[in-house]
């Protein structure tokens, strides 16, 4: 199979699982944030085309599933994207662990703009804002996490079926060989 | 001919050019396309849908098990003990129906309206907007009609209303609750006599209770009051508790040139631990007894 096609369906059997999963833990009414970290690793690893399109669709599929009024996901997902392609431009972080920051961004990033959904519906009441801000600050510490073992549980299987890796990928950077003379001295 | 690099960033852009066109189009046309888009979607991912209901059910039948055979008897025992009750509070019932159909003949008044009744079981809820929306197993091929009341009983047996049906598609149906902002709909205070519309006040009701607009000034209201429908609206049955007075806007009578006031009310439906609703629908439904 071609490695093209072969990625295509990885990321849409990714986004149909982790929509599938994010939809069924919410019916017991746990908030699981799954496609953010989805979206945070295909940005991260397959580039910001591949991205973009996993994010529209995810976002769209779980919007048309909930049966929102509006399509919030969508702009939300589309800042995951842009944070993560950030990071992964600018940033010389090479190292699994060193995802955590970026990770850390790209959740506080969608969850405020959860927050300005949330407030934008429901009014400013303090109370309102209060519970918005806190489910938020505990959801970005959520997805930080989540996105964190995702990258690494995600590499893995990527490795198996022969798909660019993002450890590999980011051990190849440039950044990656700069930090390697800096730490060696050589 | 352009160098590679400017063939490179000339695709990015119109990939960027097409992504944004798409999100915009989506975003402008998402409440046209929903209604039709969302119909097909409905009955398409309806299985899906199921998938995570079917697991929670196998999950609920497994803890069953845990249960001794002198719990399961027990509670099969009080189950017993309960659908008795109901069955004489159902015949009970049964005599007052007949009851009013006699005296309503014999003052020339026209039958009440009749409702038919539908179980339904929640299958999907929306995890950001928790409270607000959900969707049920019941479609138009049950019966279910846009705008139909969706209820659910406490344990002493009365009625409480959950939300109103927005959509339907064949299998499955979409519940706004009263948490929802697009829900409108009437509301009695029998105790002050007063009718407001629920959601038309600002949304700066507190967390857990919902405002409610368009409350007569010249009223004494008591706090905890009961919330009930109205029956104006065609599709919900009168007298279906929606829950209790919060709070009440304060204005001085002398001074103040409020028309009406604003006011919060804690819905009486516990949304956290729901799971199976009833959808009541009118009978004799506008479409079948149109001329």
């Amino acid at each position: 199979m071609k490695i093209r096609t072969l990625k295509f369906w990885f990321i849409l059997t990714l986004m149909l699982a982790g929509s599938t999963l994010e939809l069924g833990m919410g019916l017991f009414g746990i908030l699981l944030p799954v496609l953010m970290p989805l979206v945070f690793y295909v940005t991260m690893v397959y580039g910001w085309r591949s991205g973009t399109v996993a994010a529209i669709g995810g976002a769209l599929w779980t919007d048309l599933a909930c049966g929102r009024g509006f399509p919030v996901s969508l702009p939300v997902m589309g800042v995951v994207v842009l944070v993560t392609w950030h990071y992964r431009r600018r940033s010389e972080i090479n190292e699994l662990p060193d995802m955590l920051l970026p990770a850390l961004a790209a959740s506080g990033a969608a969850e405020g703009m959860w927050l300005i959904a949330g407030l934008v519906r429901y009014g400013w009441a303090p109370g309102t804002v209060w519970l918005l801000a806190a489910r938020g600050i505990w959801l970005t510490a959520l997805g930080m996490v989540i996105a964190f073992f995702l990258y690494y549980w995600l590499d893995k299987a990527a490795d198996r079926l022969g798909l660019p890796v993002g450890v590999t990928r980011r051990q190849s950077h440039p950044g990656r060989r700069r930090w390697a003379q800096v730490r060696t001295g050589r | 001919m352009p160098s590679p690099v400017e063939s490179n960033i000339r695709r990015q852009l119109l990939f960027l050019a097409a992504a944004g066109l798409f999100c915009i189009l989506a975003i402008a046309g998402w409440a046209t396309l929903r209604e039709t888009v969302g119909r097909v979607a409905g009955d398409f991912l309806y299985p899906y849908l199921l998938l995570s209901r079917l697991g929670a059910d196998q999950l609920s039948d497994q803890t069953l098990l845990v249960f001794s055979r002198r719990e399961l008897a027990e509670q099969l025992e009080l189950q017993r003990n309960e659908n008795r009750r109901l069955a004489a509070q159902a015949a009970a019932a049964a005599e007052l129906l007949v009851e009013n159909g006699q005296l309503r003949q014999q003052l020339k008044l026209a039958p009440p309206p009749s409702w038919h009744y539908v179980n339904a079981e929640i299958i999907l809820r929306d995890p950001r907007f928790w409270n607000e929306r959900l969707t049920v197993d019941r479609g138009a091929l049950d019966g279910v009609t846009p705008g139909a009341a969706v209820m659910t009983t406490t344990a002493d047996g009365g009625m409480i209303l959950v939300g109103v049906v927005t959509r339907v598609t064949k299998r499955s149906s979409e519940v706004i609750t009263a948490f929802n902002p697009e829900l409108r709909i009437s509301a009695a205070l029998p105790l002050s006599n007063a009718i407001g519309i629920v959601n038309s006040g600002e949304r700066l009701a507190r967390a857990g209770e919902v405002d409610i607009g368009f409350l007569p000034v010249d009223r004494n209201y008591i706090k905890e009051e009961v919330l009930q429908t109205t029956g104006f609206e065609r599709q919900i049955p009168p007298g279906i508790k929606i829950g209790n007075l919060a709070s009440i806007q304060q204005v001085d009578s002398l001074f103040s040139s409020e028309l009406y006031l604003r006011g919060t009310f804690i819905p009486a439906v516990d949304l956290n631990s729901i799971r199976f609703v009833v959808i009541a629908d009118r009978a004799d439904h506008p479409q079948e007894t149109a001329p």
